[in-house]
Parts: structure tokens; sequence; C-alpha cells
């Protein structure tokens, strides 16, 4: 990946010349937002200066400007016009910054390890799957492009052990830039609060848009996360969840015996690969149906994602089907 | 108590090698930075309480199964000395009392029951502080090593090592009283233990009285006999149908017993003199037979040899062969001693009429002389095997002392004692010979004599000799029987075993039979002139019969058994004492080492008593044919030791038995022991297959986790 340096928006997530494809594309919603300015998105204000939209029956204490005359005229009855606003979409992506987020699924390699053992870790560690959290910086990044060259806004939350960093929704490319070089900053520490970090970007937030919440989910209270969540689209924010996957992480790697490291401060455990493997197995397919059934009780937009995909394609299906 | 204990030391050790190979071989793990750790912690939660159970269970079935194998080859033995390893610091005394008896020799398994037993005593003498032992060997007779209980274990074991089987049967009487004595030599405060190392056999056991013993003693029975009762085949008894003499043929007996569960075919050999046949049987389970084997002797003289069972293959071979010793006596000779003139009706002349064979003039011929009671150191009366004593008158001092010297000496007379003067010279033998005469009923001497007539006979032993001949004609043949002449009598209250072989009906004996020594007197109390029974049917084997149970005390077929006392009286001519030898002859399978001496103290002594020569032995302790010889190596008198028959049968008492009948009250515990344990000590198998079971079980248990 490199950066496209014709642009003077610059990352090293930025990968402008495989965006080309993507670039007619728009992120849409299928539901009306609430934006400050006026926009491609439907508002969920009917305004008096849009597409016309629909009639309705007078009531008393309707504005007589919107008042059809001719109608009146032709048939005496007395009939309002309804116009559909347009306004602008405010994003905010908010990516999962944990220790956990930094899983490639290779094991540590230590000097004294030999030959053969780590031809077995390259052949069994999963081939070029980057780690989700590098895979959510090349696809915020690129959606975030997409998002403001299309005139809409975009905004940005890192959430760690708590809110790390927080950037209200813009459009101006010098925005996009400051949002590009935080993207690029981020620092994977601490273990996952998502809940925490959501309810404080909840206490920021103004309108209504849509928050893609990118995750792995794995957190120790999800009841937490319901409520921010459930809290968010109270508020009129429609949630996507993307939940990233790695491909190391849907089984355990081959092996007799392992040591393995939590990445978020947990204790290390030593266990044999083959004596769990079953039950590991049955704990992430757990994991994967709490996750979405949490997202769908809410009435959030869930999708899983593996690292092991690019994220090109990913975005190109995400904004297709979002678009309907 | 074990016997390997260092096997089991070293196989509880090697329990350990399954939880060290199991940390040993636990995988280096690689170290890898995991996301989903929480999803690994839960799963290892749910995992090791199961992981654990399994572990625990496979390592506790691994290390079980090992230090299972280790005591089973470490042979475990379940009933220990418990009883010793008590009190260690108190006194105690412990009799062990060995079975040497002949059964002991019988092969059980891989070895006999004696080298079985030896390995049981060998363990109960172990030194312990505050213990004194004694080791005593039982069979006929009982015998300790110390006088009293002592320490010196090392002599005892060492004596245990030189001790072997003894031909004989066990007395447990003889051994009970032996025991008793040596306890009460110990302290009366000291823990008294007795020890019976044996197989219990039934045959000497049955008759065992427990309650001769003291009674604070704890007795224990460690039995040397396998399951199943070993078979045997034995000679019990050789007998001779007849007297043997040259010429006449004899029929040689040999009763065989088969104390097995198979029926066997025997083939029976006979090795006598120049003489060797052989004969086949078959015997039933648990059966006798009598063999027989028809001999025929050319010469006279003693006839040495044994009978065996060819090619037996049984538990005890000692009692497969027979040794056999008997005097052919040369053709039988008789001698009339009479005062009465020839050709006159007297009782001389009826029984010279009898007997005599040839018609010489004199009638005097080889088998049948005629001598005056002066005469009796003629060669024609020592030629004679038996005196037909009738018509004499009464003796003088000199002819009673020769009369009864060669009576003591193994001459037999047939006294016909028809008035006073017979009695008094009876009454004078007997105060001759003493002790050695003890007839059963007396002669008076009175002048009753003359008016005796008419006498019918009144009770008659009809089982024995002479009158077991007349069979079922016995009553028919007496009835007209009329006796007259002879003396009134009166029974003794001392009567030995001889017998009255009728009585007449005034109660006076009529024929009565004493042994004298080694010879035999038969008194018939009639004048044969006066009565009819010189012309009666019965007469001639009345007399022949008579004169036959007489010449019957030659010879000695059936021989002695061992353990029991030898007291013969040898010949007159047989000279000095220190002329003569007593020799073992040996068998043929034998082999003449240096300790089979043949003159050693064990085939015991030749003693003069009352100017005759007599062999004593104590306690023949030893089978075989002994032989007294003379200088000259003539054989004076030949002996067969045989074994005891009673020891043939190898069926041992019940444990049942034991204890709750012949008990007698005592507390009595029953143990399986022996060198061979295996075969009563079965608790190295319930060992080994918990060793397997253990397996199954670890192989089950992985099995059951994996799943």
């Amino acid at each position: 990946m490199s950066s496209a340096d014709s642009t003077a928006a610059t990352s090293r997530f930025l990968e402008l010349r495989q965006l080309v494809a993507l670039e007619h594309m728009r992120f849409v919603t299928p539901s009306r937002v609430d934006g400050p300015y006026s926009g491609r998105h439907r508002s969920r204000a009917m305004g008096g200066s849009g597409e016309f939209a629909d009639y309705r029956p007078y009531s008393p204490g309707d504005d007589l400007r919107r008042l059809d005359w001719r109608v009146l005229g032709r048939t005496g009855r007395k009939y309002i016009k309804r116009f559909q606003e347009d306004t602008n979409l405010a994003c905010l992506p908010v990516i999962d910054c944990s220790g956990s987020m930094q899983f490639d699924g290779r094991p540590v390699e230590s000097a004294t390890t030999g030959w053969l053992r780590r031809k077995a870790s390259e052949l069994t560690s999963t081939q070029q799957a980057p780690d989700k959290l590098t895979y959510s910086q090349y696809f915020t990044t690129a959606l975030t492009h997409l998002i403001t060259r299309g005139g809409d806004q975009a905004g940005l939350g890192l959430i760690g052990d708590g809110l790390h960093s927080y950037h209200a929704p813009g459009s101006t490319p010098t925005h996009a830039q400051g949002l590009y070089e935080a993207i690029e900053a981020i620092k994977p520490q601490g273990e996952s609060r998502l809940a925490e970090g959501l309810n404080e970007i909840i206490g920021r937030v103004s309108g209504r848009g849509v928050l893609l919440l990118m995750s792995d989910f794995l957190i120790d209270d999800p009841r937490e996360l319901t409520a921010s969540l459930r809290n968010l689209r109270h508020r009129g924010w429609e949630v996507v969840a993307l939940h990233l996957i790695h491909p190391a992480e849907e089984s355990l790697p081959e092996g007799v015996a392992y040591q393995f490291e939590g990445l978020e401060g947990e204790a290390s455990v030593r266990c044999r690969v083959g004596e769990i493997q079953e039950l590991y197995s049955r704990r992430w397919r757990e994991h994967l149906d709490k996750t979405r059934s949490i997202a769908t009780a809410i009435g959030a937009d869930y999708r899983p994602v593996s690292t092991a995909t690019s994220y090109l394609d990913t975005l190109g299906q995400f904004l297709v089907q979002r678009a309907g | 108590m074990f016997v390997n204990p260092i096997l089991l030391v070293v196989g509880l050790l090697g329990a350990a090698i399954p939880v060290i190979v199991h940390f040993l071989t636990r995988p280096k793990p690689q170290r890898m930075p995991l996301s989903t750790i929480r999803l690994v912690s839960d799963a290892l939660h749910q995992r090791r309480s199961k992981d654990r159970l399994r572990d625990f269970l496979v390592l506790l079935f691994r290390s079980l199964a090992v230090a299972l194998l280790a005591l089973a080859i470490a042979r475990p033995l379940l009933k220990g000395d418990a009883a010793a390893d008590q009190d260690d610091d108190a006194e105690r005394v412990k009799i062990v009392l060995l079975d040497v008896s002949q059964s002991m020799g019988a092969i059980d398994g891989a070895a006999t029951r004696f080298d079985q037993a030896r390995a049981a005593v060998a363990k109960e003498l172990q030194y312990k502080s505050g213990l004194a032992a004694n080791l005593m060997f039982a069979a006929h007779n009982t015998t300790a090593v110390f006088q009293s209980p002592s320490a010196n274990f090392g002599l005892l074991r060492e004596r245990l090592a030189d001790s072997s089987v003894l031909p004989t049967g066990l007395n447990t009487e003889v051994a009970f009283d032996s025991i008793g004595q040596q306890l009460e030599k110990s302290a009366a405060e000291a823990k008294r233990e007795l020890v019976i190392v044996s197989d219990f056999q039934r045959s000497s056991w049955a008759r065992a009285d427990f309650s001769k013993l003291p009674a604070d003693t704890k007795v224990r029975l460690v039995s040397i006999h396998g399951e199943k009762t070993l078979g045997n085949l034995a000679i019990q008894q050789v007998r001779l149908s007849s007297a043997p003499t040259v010429g006449k043929p004899v029929t040689v007996l040999v009763d065989i017993a088969n104390h097995s569960d198979n029926s066997r075919n025997v083939q029976c050999r006979l090795q006598l003199g120049n003489i060797n046949q052989q004969a086949d049987v078959t015997l039933k389970a648990q059966s006798e037979s009598t063999l027989q084997i028809p001999v025929d002797w050319q010469s006279s003289g003693w006839q040495t040899g044994l009978v065996k069972l060819a090619d037996v293959n049984d538990s005890l071979p000692a009692d497969d062969q027979m040794p056999l010793a008997f005097g052919v006596r040369p053709e039988q000779r008789l001698a009339i001693v009479t005062e009465a003139r020839k050709k006159t009706a007297s009782g001389a002349f009826y029984v010279s009429q009898v007997l005599q064979r040839g018609d010489t003039e004199d009638g005097n011929d080889a088998f049948l002389a005629s001598v005056t009671p002066s005469a009796l150191d003629t060669p024609a009366a020592q030629a004679a095997q038996v005196w037909i004593v009738t018509d004499v008158e009464a003796w003088d001092e000199a002819t009673v002392k020769r009369a009864a010297s060669w009576l003591r000496r193994g001459k037999s007379i047939l006294y016909v004692a028809r008035g006073p003067s017979d009695a008094n010279n009876l009454q004078a033998m007997q105060s001759e010979l003493g002790s050695d005469m003890q007839p059963p009923v007396e002669l008076i001497a009175s002048l009753e004599s003359d008016r005796r007539k008419d006498l019918k006979v009144q009770e008659i032993d009809e089982e024995s000799e002479p009158f077991s001949v007349f069979g079922d004609s016995l009553n028919v043949t007496t009835a007209s029987w009329r006796f007259a002449g002879g003396l009134p009598t009166r029974t003794l209250a001392n009567a030995g075993v001889d017998s009255v072989a009728a009585t007449l009906s005034d109660r006076s004996a009529l024929l009565f039979f004493t042994q004298v020594g080694a010879g035999r007197l038969a008194v018939l109390n009639a004048d044969l002139a006066k009565s009819n029974l010189a012309f009666q049917a019965g007469f001639v084997p009345l007399l022949i019969e008579t004169i036959n149970r007489l010449s019957d005390s030659d010879g000695n077929a059936t021989g002695t058994i061992a353990g029991n006392s030898i007291v013969r009286s040898l010949p007159a001519d047989a000279g000095t004492p220190d002329g003569l030898s007593i020799q073992r002859k040996m068998q043929n399978n034998e082999t003449r080492g240096n300790d089979a001496d043949d003159t050693t103290p064990e085939s015991g002594r030749i003693l003069k008593q009352d100017g005759m020569l007599v062999w004593s032995w104590p306690t023949a302790a030893t089978t075989g044919v002994y032989q007294v010889s003379n200088d000259k190596q003539q054989t004076l008198w030949a002996e067969a030791v045989r074994s005891d028959p009673a020891e043939q049968d190898l069926r041992t008492i019940s444990e049942e038995v034991l204890v709750s009948r012949l008990s007698g009250g005592r507390d009595l515990q029953f143990q399986a022991g022996g060198g061979e344990s295996a075969q009563t000590d079965t608790l190295w198998i319930w060992a080994a297959l918990g060793m397997l079971g253990c397996v199954v079980t670890e192989l089950g248990t992985l099995i059951f986790f994996r799943s």
C-alpha cells in the first residue's frame, strides 16, 4: 500500500489509486438524517424549498404559504403542499484501540527458537492477514475519504480503556487531513472499555448521524455496551457494527502446547491446544452469536468482517449494500 | 511378610515413575499473544476440571498398577508371622514340630512336601529378641534338637538342613507328650507358642488329641499340602499262603493299594534269591488288590529280596517296594517222644500210624523219628521241627530243662497229656521257663483222670487251626468224639493271647496253644488210648493241622514295620555275640555309600539273655533287609524292615476337623505354608489381577475423557 502523493491529503493508510473505483459510490443511509447543512441526504424535516413530496389536508394553524391555491380554486378544497428537505450526513467512525486489536496471529519468536519451529510457525500462521487495528485504519481512512469527498461530514472516535480521542464530524479537507493523521497515530493499548468510550461520545455529539463502530467486541461486560448503543439509538443515531475478525481467532493454532499471553494485560495461560480446540471453537461461535444478538437487539447494522478480506472489497460491498 | 521384600521396595519406587514421566514429558509451550485469551481461559476453566480429574485418575491407576505389580512379584504372605510380631520385648517360647514321617516325602509339585516344610520351618526359626525356640522332629518317636528351648537359631537351622524323612509313621501321642515336656521347661511367665508343620495326613492326625497340650499354648498349624490329593500306589503287605518249605509250592500274596483317583496298570516284580517273577494287575481308583505269584523253593535257609512296582510314577516312591526276608524250612520232620512200647495200643502208636510215611522195621524214617525223653539231644530228635510227646512218665529235672531249652529256642511240642505225670511235667517246664511260658489254662494234677470219660467237645474255636480245616462239617465231625483220660484244668487269670482251641463238656480245656520263647507248645488234654478220637474220621486232619500250626512259627514273611522294636532269639548254635554281625543288605537300586555302613548301632545289638543270644533293636529306623551272620558268613536270622503302611494314603485331614473336632478347646490357627506357597497363598494372583484391572480402567478412563 502506497500513499497517494498526487493530493494534498496524505496518509500511509490512504490508497487513492485503489479508491478510484469506489469514488463514484456514496455512503448513504436508508434513514433520514438530521444534518446541519444542505446535502444529498434526505432530511428528517419537511422544508418548503425542496422537492415536492406530498399533499395533506389543511389544518388550522398551518402556514398559509404552503396552501395550494390552485387546487383550492379548482376544487374548493384546502390542501397543504409538502416538500422534502435534503441535508448532509454526519458519520462518526469509532475505532476500538484496545490491545486485542493488534492481534496478528503470529507467535512470539525468541532468539533461541529453532529453525524447525520457526518454519512451522510460518506455515501455520495465516498469510497476509493484517491485524484488526491496521485493517480498521485502512478502512476508516478510505471511508473518511469517500465521505468527505461526497460533501458529507466525517468524524472520529478512538476508544481504548476510555475515549482516547474524539473528532467532531466535519467535511473540509483540512478536517479530513486531521482525521488521517489521528488515524495514523493510533497506538493500541490497554483493555477494551467500549461502553465508557461510547458514553463519552454520546455526551459530545449533537444532532443525528451514523456511528460506525469497528471493534472485535472482546469485552468483559456486553450489557454495558448494549446500554450505550441503545442510548445512541434513542438519540437518533444509526449504529453500524463492524465486527473485525482475524482468521487466527476462529480456531486455535496447530501445535502441541502454547503459552498464550493476553494483549490487554490478562495473565498468560498454558494449555495443550488439542485438548481445548473444540471447546474454544464453541466459545468462539458463542461470542459471535452474542455480539450479533446485541447488535440486532438494538437495531444496529451488524457486519462481521474478516481481516483476510481486502478492506477495499469490504468497503465496496459495504457501500453497495448500504445503497440498497 | 513377603517372599521378595526387596522387590516390593523397588516396585513401590517404580510406582512414582508414571508421575515423574508425566511431568517430565509435558511439552515445552510456545509463547503466543492471543486476543481471545478470555475464550481460552473459559474453555480451560471448563476443561481443566475434567483434565485434572482425568490426569488424577490416569496417574492413580497407573501408579496403582505398578505398585500392584511390585506386590505380586514380592509374593506377599497373607497370614504372616503376625503373632510373633506382637510384644517383641516379651519373653516367648516357640516349639516348632516338624513332621518327618514317610508321607512328607511325597512329591507335591516341583518339590517334596518335606522340602516345602523345611522352608516353612526356616521362616519360623528367625531370631527375635526374647524368643527361645526348639525344633522337634516327629515320626514314630519325637526327638528335639535341644533339651530345652534355646536362642541358638543357627544350630536349629543347621539341624533342620540335615534332617530327612523317616520311613515310619507319625505318633501324635508321643509327639504331644514331648511337646508338653519341652513347654514345661520354659519359664512360667513366658508366652508359649507351638508351630506344627506337617501335611496333616488323615491316617496320622485323625486320632490327634490337642487337649493334651498345655492350655495356655497358642497352637499354629502350618499345613504343607496342595489343594488336590496326591495319588499314590503302594505295596501294603506281602504274605505267604503257607509256611515256606522246601519242595512245597507257595503263593506269594502281594497286597497293592491304589490311593489315587485314576485307574492304574501295575507291574509287580518279585526278586527273591534266584527267583525273578513278575505279574500285572489293573487297579481301579481308590481300590486294593492282591497279586498272587507262585514260587517254589529248592533249598532251605533264609531267603531275602524285594517286591517292587515297576515304572510307577507316583507321589511317594518309598512305598513302591518292600523288602522280604523269611526262612525256608527244610522238609518237615517230626519226632515222637514216648516211653511206650511199640505195637501197643498207645497214643504214640496211633500218632505214628497217622504220621508214618514209610513202613520200616523200627518205625523210624526220615520224616518221623521215635525217641525217648532221655534222648532229646540225639540228632534224630534235633532234626525234627515238632516233637509229639505222648505216653511219658514223670521227667527228671534234666529232661525238663532240656525240653524247656529246646522249646525256648524254637522247637515246637505237641504234648498229649493223659494223666497226673503229664501235669507235673508241664508244671516243671513252666517253672523252668518262667515268664516265657504263660499258658491260658493250668492242668490240675489229680487222680480224677481215670474217672474222666465220655467227655464231649463243648466249645471249639472254629476260626483258627486246626479246627478251621473242617469248615461246615465241624459239628458233624466232632459230634461223635468221646474223650477219656486227661486232666481237669483251671483257667489262669493272667492268660495271654494264647488261645484255647477246644473245651470239653466238663469245662476243661481239650486243646490249647501257647507261645514259649521262639517255640510253641500245644497241649492235647486226653488219653488217646482211651478216647475214640483215634478211630474217628477227624483224627488225621486234626493231628496234621495241629502240627502245621505248631510248625508255622518259623519264617517272618510280613517283616517288621519301621519304627517298631525288633527282639529276635537267635538259634542255639549261633555262637558268641562277638562273632556275630548285623548287616543291612543292599537293595537293587541302592548304592553303597559311606553312611550306609553295615555294622552300625543303627541296626541294634546282639545280647545274651538267659543263655540265649538275642538280637535287640529298640527302634528299626531304616527300611531294608537286615541279616545276622556269624563269622562263617552263615545267616542266622534275616529280618525285613518295611515302611509304615499307614503312611501310604496321602489324603489329608481337613482344616475344619482339626480346628473344631480335634482341638480339644485349644486355640488352633490353621495356616497354609510351604516353599511352594503359590498353591495356597493366592494373594499375588489377586494383586496381578488388580494390576490388570488398573491398566484396563486407565485405558477406559482415557477413552471416556477423550469422548
